[in-house]
């Protein structure tokens, strides 16, 4: 588990060259956000956790599926 | 079109939505309908209007809301019997329509580099509630490189049933998560989220059973669908971005582990490609593949003897998953844009990773269409 | 292997702790820069042949959500301004040309505008937030800083490039 966090903690400062803020140009680009519409995914989501048992995803407080 | 009525009742009882604007504040916001059909080989059909919404305005306010209605027509197995020999998924009783209300907001306001959010929601549906509410931090540093999110959410559930109208019983899960998104250059990023979840309370599928005949001959072995009233859970999930200037298309890459106290293990793989087609086409491929282990106690035949935790619920057992799909969006002008999505899913005993998929496992067919409108402003 | 992990931590979250490099603040000179010309074709523009007008040095981009809001304030102030001897260069972020255009096809504004592919004015200025506003006197020096813009951002401007018209050369 510490060294799950330890990694992780790693893999993210890793990129510690920082971007300038106004060198944003490509981050801000469509295909570059995590989320993609909220919505969309939130109805994928759905789709799947319908059929498997694992769940999760990047955000937490979402309503429940009545499908265990 | 009484999914679409029911849709738009929904959306508008939600006033947030209606908040305005204060005059001379920054407004950026998109607004969108979308249909999802889904369709089972052979077992269940859904159809699913949504409406969705999200809003920035004011000093740093962001407000978000989804509404959807959920039609759900056609069978689902509810026996898995070995009369045969082998154990077989039967759809007994007759094929119904369930109808499901869902809906979801948040809100949230940027101090400084920190930003909160409150959301709530709910899952409405004759055999099952599901009520909501989520808490968000977020705290960018290193001049928005890096971007730490804390969430905790929790969830009260009440489940009932079709079939016995005396059951009424609770679920009870909280929800926490810990995340962190990273800026690795102009052209790339990552994110990778932690969550982990307690659950207590009732986890038994209602209409679910099973019953086994023995070789020996004698009186048949029958069990209702019986899970632990608890559930620990963790979630895993990386994502990462990385775009590519000389043809503007954009790599997405996700894994999910997920392991949970009942035993199941679960990777799940997804690969996309998003790329720009002249001024205004958009086309993302994309590739999903899942495997996960069973739930200790999944069994399609019941053994003897019986034990009190059991279930032949296939969607606990061992097997793996391939889901192909593909999006389009047009920009029609620089405020609408149409987009369309369709995919297929395969869930099957030999997709398993390594093998060993479960042999009663019944091959999950389904196809997928999404048609949507959105306009930004 | 955690060894390994453990140092990167370490070196990057004391380059995290290090001292920010510093911005161009106000009673600083201006950097002098040289810049192609985004909106009409012909000589770059450089800030050295503006001395003697009241500058509004303004970086921007199409993806940045506040320019959205403060161009067309930018640009409904220079439009009151211009003949007292105010003017408005916005330096744009785009990595595209073409990105920049389909905004000013939204946004129109009529002060100049210069390209900065290479980052070489945005450098200069040490710009540390999307958008940044560099007011500069008629003598050169940068008199007040805006970072971020919101209706208060304008309202504020308003008034100090009031100010430094009335000082004269």
């Amino acid at each position: 588990m510490k060294r799950l966090l330890a990694s992780l903690l790693a893999l993210a400062l890793a990129g510690c060259a920082s971007v300038a803020p106004y060198q944003r140009g490509y981050l801000a680009r469509p295909g570059m956000s995590f989320e993609e519409s909220a919505a969309m995914a939130k109805t994928m989501e759905k789709v799947f956790v319908a059929k498997e048992a694992a769940s999760g995803s990047a955000s937490v407080g979402g309503s429940g599926c009545g499908c265990n | 079109m009484a999914a679409i009525d029911s849709l738009l009742k929904a959306a508008f009882a939600l006033p947030i939505l209606a908040i305005p604007a204060r005059a001379g504040a920054v407004e950026a916001g998109e607004v969108g309908m979308s249909v999802l059909g889904y369709k089972e080989q052979g077992l269940m059909k859904v159809t699913e209007p949504v409406a969705w919404g999200w809003m920035q305005f004011g000093d740093g306010w962001e407000v978000r809301a989804n509404v959807a209605v959920d039609i759900v027509t056609g069978a689902s197995p509810e026996l898995v019997t070995n009369v045969t020999g082998k154990p077989v998924q039967v759809v007994t009783g007759a094929s119904v329509e369930d109808r499901r209300t869902l809906w979801d907001v948040k809100v949230a306001k940027r101090i400084g580099e920190a930003t909160i959010g409150v959301s709530g929601a709910r899952s409405d549906e004759h055999d099952y509630l599901s009520k909501a509410f989520g808490l968000e931090a977020k705290y960018d540093l290193d001049d928005r490189n890096t971007t730490l999110t804390a969430a905790y959410g929790r969830l009260k559930d009440r489940v009932r049933s079709h079939d016995d109208p005396t059951l009424d019983e609770p679920r009870d899960t909280d929800e926490y998560l810990l995340g962190i998104a990273q800026v690795l250059s102009p052209v790339a990023a990552v994110q990778s989220t932690l969550q982990w979840s307690r659950g207590d309370g009732y986890y038994n599928d209602p209409y679910k059973h099973t019953r086994t005949f023995y070789p020996d001959g004698g009186v048949p072995a029958f069990a209702v669908d019986t899970r632990p009233s608890h559930r620990d859970s963790l979630a895993w999930i990386t994502r990462y971005r990385h775009h590519f200037p000389a043809s503007a298309g954009t790599l997405q890459l996700e894994y999910r582990y997920y392991r949970d106290d009942w035993g199941i293990r679960a990777h799940t793989f997804e690969v996309g490609w998003h790329q720009p087609v002249g001024e205004r086409w958009t086309l993302r491929p994309a590739l999903r593949y899942y495997t996960q282990s069973q739930a200790d106690f999944y069994t399609p035949v019941i053994p003897q003897p019986q034990p009190a935790i059991l279930s032949s619920d296939q969607r606990l057992a061992t097997f793996g998953g391939l889901s192909p799909s593909l999006r389009a969006q047009l920009q029609l002008d620089d405020r609408w844009r149409v987009e369309g999505t369709i995919g297929y899913i395969e869930n099957a005993s030999r997709l398993r990773l390594g093998g060993g998929g479960s042999e009663a496992f019944v091959t999950l067919r389904a196809y997928y269409g999404i048609v949507g409108v959105s306009r930004s402003f | 292997m955690a060894i390994r992990e453990i140092v990167a931590l370490c070196v990057c979250a004391a380059s995290l702790a290090a001292m920010p490099v510093r911005a161009v603040e106000s009673g600083e000179t201006a950097p002098a820069f040289t810049g192609a010309r985004l909106d009409a074709a012909g000589q770059p523009l450089g800030l050295a042949s503006l001395r003697g007008q009241v500058v509004y040095v303004d970086f921007w981009a199409s993806w940045c959500v506040p320019c959205r809001l403060s161009m067309p304030a930018l640009d409904a102030l220079y439009a009151k301004n211009q003949s007292r001897g105010f003017v408005v260069v916005g330096v744009n972020k785009d990595v595209a040309a073409a990105d920049a255009l389909r905004f000013l096809e939204r946004v129109r504004v009529g002060f100049p505008l210069v390209a900065d592919g290479d980052d070489a004015i945005a450098k200069s200025f040490r710009v540390k937030a999307m958008p940044s506003g560099y007011l500069i006197d008629r003598r050169g020096t940068v008199r007040f800083v805006h970072r971020g813009f919101t209706a208060e951002t304008g309202a504020a401007l308003e008034k100090q490039v009031d100010g430094l018209l009335k000082e004269g050369s």
